[in-house]
């Protein structure tokens, strides 16, 4: 396993192990005006990683692809984030995470040195993509874990 | 190298927060026989922080050169990590960890391309160590929640 899959495959556990640990009727409180609640952190992220690993393949497919923002709140108004279910959407990343990894593996050194052009981030390698992804990763773990000492 | 500082930055805040929602009588536990207890754990991230910038540095100032390796356990037992403060340790890691960050933040596109040797890693550039790191990171934050699964006894 690379090193940019081994950074990439623990974040659905610790993201499941710090929501486990936050009472469920803290799930949609918001810390600040303009941040996620907890619920709408975990169906962010999963439906993030489908959309990055659209991102990747469209850098193997196209040479140097132009990639769209996603639009999180647009994301998080049309997937209706407030009603879904915390425990369905954490197994969804999980699920969408391991897809990744899946893909990761069937890529070589050359593909992961394609490139992509986002704004941002400017046209950096399918890896260093990846890099983004891991801090993408660790900021929505930061965010999570201020519910653990909020209450 | 934005995502890359990233990666790094946010690793203490989330360690403190989840290690006090673990009750300090825990701290010597372990998930299993072979893994460091919580307290050693934050032990040695704090102290390996050092390690991993010698070893960037020595990058800068030779490509290519071979690092030794050092024995995680060893270190533990010779630095008695079991006997240290573990909040005492956590802010040595975050300021550390500061450090590396303002270090990586000066380097250059060429510099990020210098590349070290080490056992068992074969040849590595600083940019895919960064990488790496975020990898440590992540591999110890998944530690240290499987001890809140412990503590509040679900997932």
């Amino acid at each position: 396993m690379s090193p940019h899959a081994r950074a990439l495959r623990p974040a659905p556990a610790i993201l499941a192990r710090i929501v486990g640990a936050v009472p469920a009727e803290r799930h949609d409180e918001r810390l600040a005006a303009d941040r996620f609640t907890l619920r709408e952190v975990v169906c962010h992220v999963g439906d993030l990683e489908r959309i990055n690993r659209d991102r990747l393949r469209r850098a193997m497919e196209e040479d140097v692809p132009e990639i769209p923002d996603a639009e999180p709140d647009r994301l998080a108004a049309g997937g209706r984030y407030g009603e879904r279910d915390v425990r369905e959407a954490l197994a969804e990343f999980a699920a969408e995470r391991a897809a990744t990894l899946a893909y990761l593996e069937t890529l070589n050194e050359a593909e992961l040195a394609r490139r992509l052009k986002k704004a941002g981030l400017g046209t950096i390698s399918a890896k260093d993509f990846l890099v983004a992804v891991i801090a993408h990763d660790q900021y929505h773990l930061e965010q999570a874990s201020e519910f653990l000492d909020a209450g | 190298m934005n995502a890359y500082l990233l990666a790094l930055r946010h690793t203490p805040a989330i360690l403190e927060r989840i290690l006090d929602d673990i009750p300090a009588e825990r701290y010597g536990d372990r998930v299993a026989e072979d893994r460091f207890s919580l307290l050693e754990m934050v032990c040695h991230l704090a102290e390996f922080e050092d390690v991993y910038v010698e070893r960037m540095r020595a990058a800068l100032k030779t490509d290519g050169v071979e690092v030794p390796d050092v024995d995680e356990g060893q270190r533990a037992r010779d630095k008695k990590y079991d006997c240290r403060d573990l909040h005492q340790e956590l802010e040595v890691f975050a300021n550390r960890r500061r450090d590396t960050i303002t270090f990586l933040e000066e380097l250059t596109d060429e510099q990020l391309g210098r590349s070290f040797t080490k056992e068992g890693l074969g040849r590595v550039t600083i940019r895919e160590y960064v990488a790496i790191l975020s990898g440590h990171d992540l591999y110890h934050l998944d530690q240290a929640t499987w001890h809140l699964k412990s503590v509040h006894g679900k997932e």
